[in-house]
């Protein structure tokens, strides 16, 4: 059924109002008036996204259609399953997030602070209009708008290095953006229709394959780029310069899961999985995703700093997803849309962990943390718990997603992948493993680990609720908010191929 | 062969003559180092055009479009439209010498020269 | 009969020719005659185009009651009656920008008037440019716009006179060609009503004629609007231009004369005639060169005028792109790019304006966290910016959606690929800006206008104001753009340029 709402429209309205309240007062009022504006909007949005759980479960949809956008086309919103997957754990994560970064950038005594947070908004602003969008147009333009605010976040500390990173992130993000835009129109002209239809609206065999693998590929890029899928995959590390936050937002929740959701959106909602297999570009792109995970991992045993190691880890689980999308099973998607969350709590959590020991000790690179459990054992915990779900360990997040998406690709008879993907399991574990091992070590390698404690609430209580929120799902997967239930949906919507529901 | 050309001659020619004039004028534009040589030039190219539209309203035969008396016939005119349209025409050429001469001065004063070579010498480029 | 066609010209033909008088006695009220008037036009600009909308009828107006193809006549339909809406208000917002510059003037009493005027009599030509239904009396309201234009340049910065000279000489070449392509159709016709015109050449079968007459308007029409590669006046030109009077002159001027070439190519000659389709190749090929040459020059220079006059080079491009595309399509993304081009290009020079006002900025580099200082004007300049490079949901990429749909729609992609390449590079020199503008070192400049005299960290109210008001209008003209393809572009287009 279908229910005409204001209600998705809202959700994405909120956090612009607040980025724009906070443009305007940021600078003359209190820090904490400030970040009230950003929780009191988080909060509200999480609680709009939430609202509409109980209706999309019962099979529902909320679409809105305020106005049309170009000729012929509407500005329309719509909350389908895989949608809602995504808009659940961007706008459940900002609370985290912003609660964290209230402690970290208080912490760490950042500048420009008002922007940032502004920033901050927009992109999640955007975030929830890319989950929420019904067809490419609506979709390009919340994607675009995500490229533009996340620029200032990459390039917070405005010196050179930011600068470069800041340079890097656009040309990539911008190029690949244009291609995207460019295919949408193509794709107007031909088929006359922008709307994502689960199971795709174009046809195998309704243009040569030649054709119709170029614009797969121009499609694919722009979601390729912010996934970082190889060899697109050159800002992420990068963008490693920006305040921590800035990385688990950046890594864990909006920028690179609107790639892999891009890349979802795309080839099950536009293509549709018989046309991308008919055109080869699933087997293309499952084949760069395999490349990636094994590379990224292998990069990543290399790095001492935490955050780049944990960056090329991003590099690698987000492949997971590519992959599991352009496996073109049933399963696999399943497993893909589950990954989105499983993914985004581990990550969030270990990039939080990573951040705390930096306010707290100063220390960046790993082979300096020796002992760092005497100091602080619950960061320590937190960290292990989100490196064994990563790799994929049973009765935590990671292992509900990725055991759907081994037995998709078994079932679709790619027995090559399962074989990747229990690889890259285990080069998982073996470059956050010794993480671990490093933490709990009787040696300690820095003074600064002998005394103080803990980071400060604002950042404790965030990892703390994400390292159990990822536990909960790998025993619960369908607990609140019923996400695995969402992407189960996803996932046969796409298999049966209905029509838009609009 | 004569007739041809004297056939062509009264036909074309004096349009081969505006059109001459013109690029001359457009020539002189191009080609001049004096700014108060290249309004000159401009004022040719004007005047070709002027001369252009006024050929258009001849015929033979055909008098001043001034009613003069006895003549009653709209044929024995020629066509009075060009001539009402190039006063106006050359009114805005006026304005435009006009306009021209004011910022020869107003360059003169600036840089003390009105010669293109010695004013792009004075780092115009920059 | 409706008057209100001639009234929005004559109101500030008034405000124009009696400011120099009343300044005499109050120079005060001499600048409020003109803006007064302006802004009075852009009102009955507004119920002019209300009724448009209403009755979906083009107006047509008679001047002293000649009936054409005898008299003069103003055809006014959605196309130029919305464009006559942009420049009545851009013109009057101008106008109101330009009073703290004027104030600041020694001699305001006697040169304040004489801009005050000169500018008026800009907008009035290009008001009647807009609305002008005959081949001849556009010839004239050309060389009002073009005669303002030399005096508004000349009294800027100290290179003004240089600019405004050749200006002059390259701008009376463009007026002579397009009066030759006048009177060649003149000769082959004996009429210079348009819509006369269009009629009578249908009949003609000495296509030599025609082509020679399209071929002086190219020529014309090019050397005004600064297509590549008959440019060269421009960049000098709006560098060095009165800084209150170059939003007008660099976000309108050279747009008008497009919307001229296309009526020429539309309404007079027909898009199906045997040589419109070389016409259309070539009118492409100086686009894309232009869109190309403009954003890649744009990328050499570091004076904030010249990046801004080099990249409208570029974006006059991407209107006669639409012009060449000759569809549906094409020519909404030509009209629209005209509107939010206009917008965007005058919001840039106001904050231009803005930053030499303050602080006498007038290169790039010099803007090193000016954002702090002037808040409105860098936040402007950002939306302005990203309008610019095409990104939604700014009014640039909507036209460019546009413009793409209707290149697809031809099969020319490689036009798409030019869209897409220029869209880059204009990428590369606005984030240059910005990156200037967050993160550059802070330059010790002189305060012209002080907070502390003035109670106020920004430029005065009256120039913010216009600055603001361009950047909205930038977000809503690309949110809105339906309101205005659906109920003004789709019918007129259809019918008066297509059909």
């Amino acid at each position: 059924m279908i229910i005409d709402s204001f209600r998705p429209l809202a959700a994405i309205a909120v956090s612009l109002l607040a980025a724009a309240l906070i443009m305007l007062v940021g600078n003359k009022v209190k820090p904490n008036v400030r970040e009230g504006i950003t929780l009191i909007a988080a909060v509200i949005k999480a609680a709009l996204v939430f609202s509409m759980v109980p209706a999309v479960l019962a099979g529902n949809e909320f679409v809105c259609r305020p106005w049309e956008i170009v000729d012929g086309i509407s500005l329309a919103f719509r909350t389908d399953a895989a949608g809602m997957v995504f808009a659940c754990i961007a706008s459940g994560l900002w609370i985290v997030t912003s609660i964290y970064s209230i402690g970290y950038m208080r912490g760490h005594h950042e500048k420009n602070q008002t922007g940032y947070f502004a920033a901050f908004a927009v992109c999640l602003s955007s975030a929830i209009g890319i989950a929420f969008a019904a067809n490419l147009i609506t979709f390009f333009i919340f994607y675009e708008m995500l490229t533009i605010a996340t620029y200032p976040l990459v390039a917070h500390y405005r010196n050179d290095a930011a600068k470069a990173s800041g340079r890097k992130y656009l040309a990539y993000t911008l190029i690949s953006g244009q291609i995207f835009f460019a295919a949408i129109v193509a794709i107007y002209v031909i088929y006359g229709t922008l709307e994502f239809t689960p199971g795709g609206f174009i046809g195998a065999g309704s243009l040569p394959a030649g054709i119709m693998l170029v614009l797969f590929i121009m499609m694919i890029g722009g979601g390729a780029v912010k996934a970082g899928v190889m060899p697109l995959h050159g800002w992420l590390p990068s963008a490693m310069v920006a305040p921590t936050p800035v990385s688990a937002l950046l890594h864990a929740v909006a920028v690179v899961k609107a790639g892999a959701f891009c890349v979802l959106r795309v080839v099950c909602y536009v293509f549709g999985p018989e046309a991308a297999g008919w055109c080869g570009g699933g087997k293309l792109l499952s084949w760069l995703a395999v490349c990636t995970i094994i590379l990224s991992s292998c990069i990543a045993m290399r790095k001492d700093n935490l955050k780049a190691r944990l960056a090329f880890s991003t590099i690698g689980q987000l492949s997971y997803i590519v992959l599991g999308i352009s496996v073109l099973a049933p399963y696999s998607i399943l497993g893909a849309a589950f990954h989105i969350v499983a993914h985004a709590f581990l990550k969030i959590t270990l990039f939080m962990c990573a951040g705390a020991i930096f306010v707290t000790t100063h220390l960046s690179e790993i082979s300096t943390m020796g002992g760092l459990a005497k100091r602080m054992p619950v960061t320590a915990t937190c960290f292990t718990v989100a490196s064994l779900g990563i790799a994929g360990l049973p009765l935590l997040a990671g292992f509900v997603s990725k055991m759907n998406i081994i037995r998709g690709a078994f079932l679709a008879g790619q027995p090559l992948f399962v074989a990747t993907l229990v690889a890259a399991a285990l080069l998982a574990l073996s470059y956050l493993i010794p993480v671990v091992r490093i933490f709990f070590g009787k040696e300690v390698s820095s003074p600064v680990l002998n005394e103080g404690g803990e980071a400060s609430k604002a950042m404790l209580i965030p990892i703390i609720i994400t390292a159990v929120v990822s536990f909960i799902l790998g025993v619960m997967p369908n607990a609140a908010l019923h996400l695995y239930d969402f992407a189960a949906m996803a996932a046969e919507a796409i298999a049966q191929g209905g029509g838009p529901i609009a | 062969m004569i007739d041809i050309l004297q056939g062509f001659l009264a036909e074309k020619g004096i349009y081969m003559l505006t059109f001459i004039l013109m690029g001359l004028g457009i020539f002189g534009m191009i080609c001049c180092g004096n700014y108060m040589k290249k309004v000159v030039c401009m004022n040719i190219m004007q005047v070709a055009i002027i001369f252009f539209f006024l050929t258009l309203g001849q015929k033979d035969g055909g008098t001043l479009p001034v009613l003069v008396k006895d003549i009653f016939e709209a044929e024995a005119y020629i066509n009075p439209l060009p001539h009402a349209l190039m006063l106006t025409a050359i009114v805005v050429s006026l304005g435009t010498t006009g306009v021209a001469l004011a910022l020869l001065m107003k360059i003169k004063e600036i840089y003390g020269t009105i010669e293109e070579e010695e004013i792009t010498g004075k780092g115009w480029k920059k | 009969m409706n008057h209100i066609p001639v009234l929005i010209i004559l109101f500030p033909l008034c405000g124009a020719v009696l400011c120099p008088l009343i300044s005499f006695l109050n120079p005060a009220w001499g600048k409020r005659a003109v803006v007064g008037t302006l802004f009075a036009s852009f009102a009955l600009s507004v119920i002019q185009l209300a009724g448009i909308v209403q009755t979906g009828e083009p107006v047509h107006y008679w001047m002293g009651g000649w009936a054409p193809p005898y008299g003069i006549e103003f055809v006014i339909d959605g196309v130029n009656g919305i464009i006559i809406v942009l420049v009545a208000f851009i013109g009057a917002f101008t106008s109101l920008f330009s009073s703290p510059f004027e104030e600041a003037n020694p001699n305001h009493r006697f040169k304040s008037a004489g801009y005050y005027s000169i500018l008026c009599f800009l907008v009035i030509g290009l008001l009647g440019l807009s609305s002008t239904g005959d081949a001849f009396n556009l010839y004239v309201f050309m060389e009002i716009v073009a005669l303002s234009g030399y005096g508004l340049i000349a009294i800027g910065e100290e290179k003004g006179p240089i600019a405004a000279f050749r200006y002059l000489l390259t701008g009376t070449i463009g007026a002579c060609m397009y009066l030759m392509g006048v009177g060649f159709l003149y000769s082959a016709t004996g009429t210079l009503n348009m819509a006369d015109l269009a009629i009578k050449l249908k009949e003609i079968d000495n296509t030599h004629i025609i082509i020679l007459a399209m071929a002086c308007m190219i020529v014309g029409f090019g050397i005004k609007m600064a297509l590549f590669p008959l440019h060269g006046w421009q960049p000098p030109a709006h560098s060095y231009a009165h800084p209150a009077a170059d939003p007008m002159i660099a976000g309108v001027m050279i747009k008008i004369p497009a919307y001229g070439m296309m009526r020429f190519f539309f309404c007079i000659f027909e898009e199906t005639h045997p040589a419109a389709e070389v016409v259309f190749n070539i009118i492409g090929v100086m686009a894309v060169c232009g869109i190309l040459f403009g954003s890649l020059k744009a990328l050499r220079y570091d004076k904030y005028n010249k990046i801004l006059a080099y990249s409208s080079i570029g974006q006059v491009g991407y209107i006669a792109l639409g012009i060449s595309l000759g569809n549906f399509y094409g020519l909404v993304g030509a009209v629209l790019h005209i509107l939010s081009h206009a917008f965007m290009k005058t919001g840039l020079f106001y904050t231009s304006a803005a930053l030499k006002y303050k602080f006498g900025i007038h290169y790039t580099d010099e803007l090193g966290q000016i954002y702090r200082k002037m808040p409105v004007t860098g936040t402007a300049m950002v939306a302005l910016s990203l309008s610019m490079i095409g990104l939604p949901p700014f009014a640039g990429f909507f036209s460019k959606w546009y413009l793409a749909l209707g290149a697809i729609q031809n099969g020319q992609y490689f036009y798409v690929a030019v869209l897409i390449v220029s869209s880059l590079l204009s990428a590369i020199y606005f984030f240059r800006i910005f990156e200037r503008l967050f993160m550059g070192e802070e330059k010790q400049l002189e305060d012209h206008y002080p907070a502390a005299e003035h109670g106020r960290k920004e430029v005065p109210l009256r120039m913010i104001i216009p600055v603001v008001i361009a950047a909205v209008m930038v977000v809503l003209l690309g949110l809105g753009n339906t309101f205005i393809v659906n109920n003004v572009l789709e019918i007129t287009v259809m019918e008066v340029f297509l059909g």
